[in-house]
């Protein structure tokens, strides 16, 4: 019988990699109505973008402070004879949220600001600032190449977000403008299925995988 | 013999037209070299101009660096559109 040297447990253990990612994917948003660009590839999985003429995908530029987060319904299950037994959980959205500090052009920061849609002539563009359309939904494509030599990445894809909440421009005094506030939150897309309804997470990696 | 000469010969100019697809998402305005205005509402909209308008359109782009990463000279807004040819 082998000996516990470092408090392993025995029989059949899986364990986590020593891998360690650092800074922030690439944030890219399409509209909704494009089509994905595997849709759905031969696992079933829905992801990827392609831009077209009508859907170009858009990069949104200098991020920072990223964060990947959800938003959860939960409840206890309440016995008065035992107490809490079980939480059950629903997942409710998925939220990007990030400062941004690239304004230009005002046809992507449109997107982000809820704006209306740009207008461009020589020498000048313009949106204007009015109602929001709320009817206006995006697919969302964020891969972080954590391996510079091989390419390995790994890649979020939201499937049908929207930019909500509050946006603020931080015109600093010494700095750069800043956008704060931006949530991009991901709701459930119920033409996916059931257990890929926010979204889908893929990692590219060779060597390991 | 007498030449004859003909009076006031009329010649027929005959206008092409260059179709051009928006890539850019936005609402497009510009104006071409004849002062003929064009205007594209959004992104893959199609607009027939002036064949004399065409290169100055095509060579449109919003010229910047691009960021974070990302190699660009800026984003060009139109492309020649071929339309579909049903057999």
């Amino acid at each position: 019988m082998p000996s516990l040297v470092t408090g392993t447990p025995l029989g059949n253990v899986v364990t986590q990699e020593d891998l360690y990612l650092e800074g922030a994917p690439v944030i890219v948003i399409q509209d909704y109505n494009a089509a994905l660009l595997k849709n759905p590839d031969a696992d079933g999985y829905y992801w990827g973008l392609s831009g077209t003429s009508t859907y170009p995908a858009k990069i949104i530029g200098c991020v920072e402070d990223v964060s990947l987060t959800e938003g959860l319904t939960m409840n206890d299950v309440r016995c008065d004879t035992d107490g809490v037994k079980d939480t059950v959980q629903r997942r409710d959205y998925v939220d990007f949220i990030m400062t941004i500090k690239s304004l230009f052009p005002l046809s992507v920061a449109a997107d982000f600001l809820n704006l209306s849609t740009a207008t461009v002539v020589t020498d000048m563009e313009k949106v204007g600032i009015g109602a929001i359309n709320n009817n206006k939904s995006y697919h969302v494509y964020a891969p972080k190449v954590y391996d510079e030599d091989t390419g390995d990445l790994l890649i979020f894809n939201l499937h049908k977000a929207k930019f909500v909440d509050a946006w603020t421009i931080e015109m600093r005094y010494g700095d750069n403008w800043a956008v704060t506030g931006v949530k991009l939150r991901a709701y459930a897309d119920t033409t996916k299925p059931s257990a890929q309804k926010f979204g889908v997470i893929v990692r590219q990696d060779p060597s390991v995988l | 013999m007498k030449p004859v000469v003909a009076d006031n010969p009329q010649t027929t100019k005959i206008n092409t037209t260059v179709a051009l697809q928006s890539l850019f998402p936005a609402h497009l305005k510009y104006i071409g070299l004849s002062g003929q205005e064009y205007q594209w509402k959004q992104a893959g909209d199609v607009v027939h101009v002036n064949e004399e308008d065409a290169p100055t359109l095509l060579s449109k782009k919003h010229k910047h660096r691009g960021c974070c990463g990302v190699y660009s000279e800026g984003n060009v807004l139109f492309q020649l559109y071929k339309e579909a040819v049903n057999a």
